[in-house]
């Protein structure tokens, strides 16, 4: 037993010595997958591939919020994976159409849930072409509300509230780009 | 004592090293590294599960060790073996027929091992194939492919092999509702008139493990995806997932999620047993295949059957109820007491946990939330336990250990979940690299989960390994769950496309292994039991070559005579009696594949010969030090040619027509 | 001694592993499946030893054809019963050179002969092939041997 503690000193002392490669690493010595895991598929390297739905909107000054919110809510990881994935993208404008205060309240740690809870309504798992979206259909989206599509002159608005006004192919589904936020229907 | 724990520990640090060494850039990693000595399994030492693997669209089953995650053995079972000759040799041919014809490619995605009270009891596994429906039965001694059974009015056989907990019954229902009987040339958008599901039910015999299409309960056109046998209380009853209740037949994608829920169909197989024995059920004529392997001829047999026994769940209102559950459910698993039926819906925000006991009352009082074509629905608030709340994204399957817990997989969140089944609690999550789609504790569908491990297997690695171009290996991921927290130990790659997994200890399958196959028990009707009884015969233009082989030579391995437009059968037998040798078998030019036959056993090779000259062949399994002298000749001459047919081994003399035995013996 | 090394081993171990690591556990002992394998019946027989096989005149003609089946089976292949060498050794004389127990072993325990007795090791120098394991056991063997004594012109 003595020896063993000895050896945890000895290996205390040379502890840390690849610790400087990345600082937000946590190599630390409880052996715990607690430790900050350092996310999924949305590090793999590849500039070769096309870019998912997380890349589309990282690469769209005019998505800066929505990146910014995806990322507070943890749903970077999941919208790298295969999918598929039909994202409506409000645009920083759409945004910012919401009374004031209402992003930055969400931004807070605890207003978590609240945050995921209208992301998740602007993702569906499937990849749906503009063209598969009909009048008056539905789609369950990942927060387990339903929206409702409708078309009107060749557009086609969310819930009667947003408009899809350009649309992007990503390598895990679709953006459609809106200019409303959406809100999950109020629970009963 | 000391000494031996000391070294003990001096191995773990190794392992930590070996495993450390590189420094991985991710946290993950890193973290895991102190752990990685709990899945080191040192040489020569054995591992403590078995770990039965789908092969997905290889079609075969692999055998892993765990916890080291080494390979041990890919087991040829719906597609084509070369290197086993599975499939290319006469004797297994028939093991791929249908009533399609010779099949040479499946998928396999499930496994189940039989069950006594609940319990492994390491005799099979069994594995569907979801393309040309179907259920192999794999010997747990042998590791062989024993039996092939087709399901007849089936297509895509997904919600299959799930087991009852005596191995009475392994279950088949359809992924793809097809039109069926006499009237099968229908315009597709006719699908909802003349599209039927069904659910098969695959009775399992106790000793020989011989099985037969007990009966079939026709359902309405939806799409079963997966099943879970009652056990315990519930013992007697089955549950099957299914999507598509709004039976679209296009474009799934949208139009099979327009409802927010679907079903598990409960079944009372009990019930429908009572009927068929009653001799209700209907005989359908179909036709379908059952292939046999017979370990004392060395080959497999294919019957094909001609009727089928139908009961249509509408005209027996006490046999199936359809239980809503969220959003297109794909798993659906029973817990360990059989109270529980957890249901995952692929799209839903929450998992439901339904309650046997509740689904009984709620039958009782046939509390219904009206039809679904003519089959009660049961309302979902009467037979919920309740809901585990934001769980993940994606829920797939779930899987149990014996301390009340529920694993289940997140496709979408890329991660297992720990929760509490009676109080719905989330406990703990981990992520996986990436993508996981089924995960397997060893015993979790029993009703003793023997626990320690959860493995994931994992549908995307990407970054994970070295890449090897456009096809990445997909992987497994060993996580110690031993306690409160999972741990991620092990990350090992698999063959194929790993779906459903089960482990089993090592203890229950490792002394029935078998070693070799007796020569005095080989009853192939073209064996060849001892060198002097091997020969070469011609039957008009076939040539049969009765071949032994044992190190380090073949008889006859000198051979002429045969000609252009012959069709050359090679009977190989083994003359060895020592496990771990066997001998292969091979001839240039052959058009299909090598032999590798076993110890004490026959098999046959068939080769046509299209040129004329002097061929050579040889012993493909390194088998002793003079293997590279394991060899021979077939000349093959003209169409015509008058050279006679001889043949000789160690003699360049055609062979004496009496044997230096029978000699002795005349004195 | 064996101590200082277990040590030294250990600071070795320690001095890398501190690299990039964390703490170490005491494991619980696993479940030795090794044990199980012992459990199992052999293929092969154990040993025979001296005095253990009575040889009696005369022949017992149903052994001699016993051992005969065994022979055309599982022996014929490498051996002859003249003396010319095939791949093993003729038979011819055989029952006259050997102690029935050496050769009862020899078919027996192939492998405990080849280890222990030297006769054995120096046919294996003149054959070059480890006689295999042909699963006979010593009944069978002991009529294998009725049949070599026929051949050897035993009455």
């Amino acid at each position: 037993m003595r020896k063993i503690n000895l050896f945890l000193i000895a290996s205390a002392l040379l502890l840390g010595s690849c610790n400087n490669n990345k600082s937000s690493e946590n190599t630390g010595s409880t052996g715990s997958t607690e430790a900050p895991v350092a996310g999924g598929q949305e590090n793999v390297k590849d500039d070769v591939s096309n870019p998912d739905v997380v890349k589309v909107a990282v690469g769209s000054k005019d998505h800066s919020t929505l990146v910014a919110a995806l990322k507070q809510a943890e749903l970077v990881t999941s919208l790298a994976n295969a999918g598929p994935f039909t994202v409506f993208a409000p645009t920083n404008a759409a945004f910012d159409k919401l009374p004031a205060g209402t992003v930055d309240g969400l931004m807070k740690d605890d207003k978590k849930a609240d945050l995921q809870n209208i992301l998740q309504y602007h993702v569906t798992t499937s990849a749906l072409d503009v063209s598969f979206l009909t009048d008056g259909m539905t789609l369950g989206m990942v927060n387990g509300d339903n929206l409702t599509i409708s078309v009107k002159d060749g557009k086609v608005m969310l819930n009667g509230s947003a408009t899809i006004v350009a649309s992007v192919r990503a390598s895990n589904g679709w953006v459609h780009v809106i200019d409303g936020v959406l809100l999950p229907p109020a629970k009963k | 004592m000391k000494l031996s724990k000391l070294n003990l520990l001096t191995l773990t640090l190794v392992v930590g090293l070996i495993s450390t060494i590189g420094c991985k850039p991710k946290g993950s990693s890193s973290a895991a590294g102190g752990d990685a000595a709990k899945a080191y399994v040192a040489p020569g030492k054995y591992d403590e599960f078995y770990n039965f693997v789908s092969g997905g669209f290889s079609g075969q089953m692999s055998v892993y060790g765990l916890p080291s995650g080494r390979l041990f053995r890919v087991i040829p079972v719906f597609s084509v073996d070369p290197e086993k000759g599975w499939g290319y040799s006469e004797e297994s041919k028939p093991m791929l027929n249908t009533s399609h014809g010779f099949v040479p490619w499946d998928d396999l995605h499930h496994i189940s091992l039989s069950e006594t009270n609940g319990e492994h009891d390491g005799r099979w596994a069994f594995g569907n194939a979801n393309n040309t429906p179907r259920i192999a039965r794999i010997d747990m001694k042998t590791f062989r492919t024993a039996e092939i059974i087709e399901i007849p009015n089936s297509a895509g056989n997904h919600s299959s092999p799930f087991i009852t907990e005596n191995s009475e019954y392994v279950v088949a229902g359809t992924r793809f509702s097809v039109p069926m009987g006499d009237k099968v040339d229908v315009p597709i958008n006719t699908y909802k008139e003349n599209f039927k599901g069904t659910v098969s039910f695959i009775s399992v015999d106790k000793a020989s493990g011989g099985m037969k299409v007990a009966f079939q309960i026709e359902t309405p056109g939806v799409n079963y995806d997966l099943a879970r046998a009652g056990k315990g209380k519930s013992h007697g009853w089955f549950f099957f997932s299914c999507y598509n209740s709004e039976r679209a037949n296009t474009l799934l994608e949208v139009n099979a999620s327009q409802k927010d829920k679907d079903f598990i169909l409960c079944v009372n197989w009990k019930k429908a047993e009572e009927y068929v024995k009653a001799g209700k059920g209907t005989k359908k004529a179909v036709k379908y295949a059952h292939n046999v392997w017979n370990e004392s001829t060395h080959s497999a047999t294919s019957t094909i059957e001609n009727e089928v026994t139908v009961i249509n769940a509408k005209d027996f209102p006490d046999i199936v109820y359809y239980m809503p559950c969220p959003k297109s459910p794909h798993g659906c698993d029973t817990d360990p007491t059989g109270e529980y039926i957890v249901g995952s819906g692929k799209l839903a925000a929450v998992i439901p946990v339904f309650s046997f006991t509740k689904i009984q009352q709620a039958i009782a009082n046939k509390t219904y939330d009206g039809d679904y074509e003519g089959i009660p629905v049961l309302k979902y608030d009467a037979v919920l336990h309740g809901e585990v709340q934001k769980p993940g994204l994606g829920p797939l399957h779930t899987e149990f250990d014996a301390n009340g817990n529920a694993y289940t997989s997140f496709f979408v969140s890329s991660e297992i979940v720990k929760w509490n089944v009676k109080d719905l609690k989330v406990l703990d999550r981990v992520p996986t690299y990436y993508s996981i789609g089924h995960l397997c504790v060893p015993g979790g569908p029993t009703r003793k989960p023997h626990g320690k491990y959860v493995i994931a297997y994992n549908k995307i690695t990407k970054d994970r390994y070295l890449p090897t171009g456009p096809e990445l290996t997909q992987s497994a991921q060993l996580y110690d769950i031993s306690g409160e927290k999972m741990k991620l130990i092990l990350d090992f790659p698999t063959i194929g496309e790993p779906h459903y997994a089960e482990a089993i200890p090592a203890s229950l399958v490792m002394p029935n292994s078998q070693k070799i196959y007796k020569l005095e028990e080989n009853k192939s009707p073209f064996a060849t039991l001892g060198e002097g009884k091997a020969r070469v015969e011609r039957k008009g233009n076939e040539v049969h070559v009765y071949m032994t082989a044992i190190r380090s030579h073949f008889n006859p391995d000198n051979i002429e005579g045969v000609r252009l437009g012959d069709v050359v059968y090679f009977h190989v037998t083994n003359l060895e009696q020592d496990w771990d040798v066997p001998h292969g078998f091979a001839i240039k030019g052959a058009s299909n594949a090598e032999l590798l036959i076993m110890p004490g056993e026959t098999q046959t090779l068939k080769w046509t010969p299209e040129k004329i000259g002097v061929y050579p062949m040889y012993c493909t399994d390194f088998c002793s030090a003079l293997h590279q002298e394991m060899q021979g000749y077939i000349r093959v001459s003209p169409a015509g040619s008058n050279v006679p047919l001889t043949f000789s081994t160690g003699t360049n003399l055609p062979k004496p027509t009496s044997t230096p035995a029978a000699d002795t013996m005349k004195k | 001694m064996k101590k200082t090394t277990i040590f030294l081993s250990l600071m070795t171990a320690g001095l890398f592993f501190a690299a990039c690591n964390e703490g170490v556990k005491e494991e619980p002992k696993p479940v030795d499946i090794q044990d199980l394998t012992k459990n199992q019946t052999e293929t092969h027989g154990t040993e025979v030893k001296e005095g253990d096989i009575k040889l009696t005149n005369p022949l017992d003609q149903a052994m001699v054809t016993a051992g005969k089946a065994t022979y055309e089976l599982k022996c014929q292949s490498c051996h002859r019963l003249t003396d010319e060498k095939l791949v093993g050794p003729g038979w011819a004389g055989v029952t006259k050179k050997r102690q029935p127990t050496w050769i009862m072993n020899m078919i027996t325990n192939v492998d405990m002969m080849l280890e222990k007795d030297p006769e054995a090791q120096k046919l294996l120098e003149l054959c070059l092939v480890r006689m295999p394991n042909q699963n006979i056991n010593q009944e069978e063997a002991r009529k294998v041997i009725e049949f070599m004594r026929n051949n050897d012109g035993e009455k």
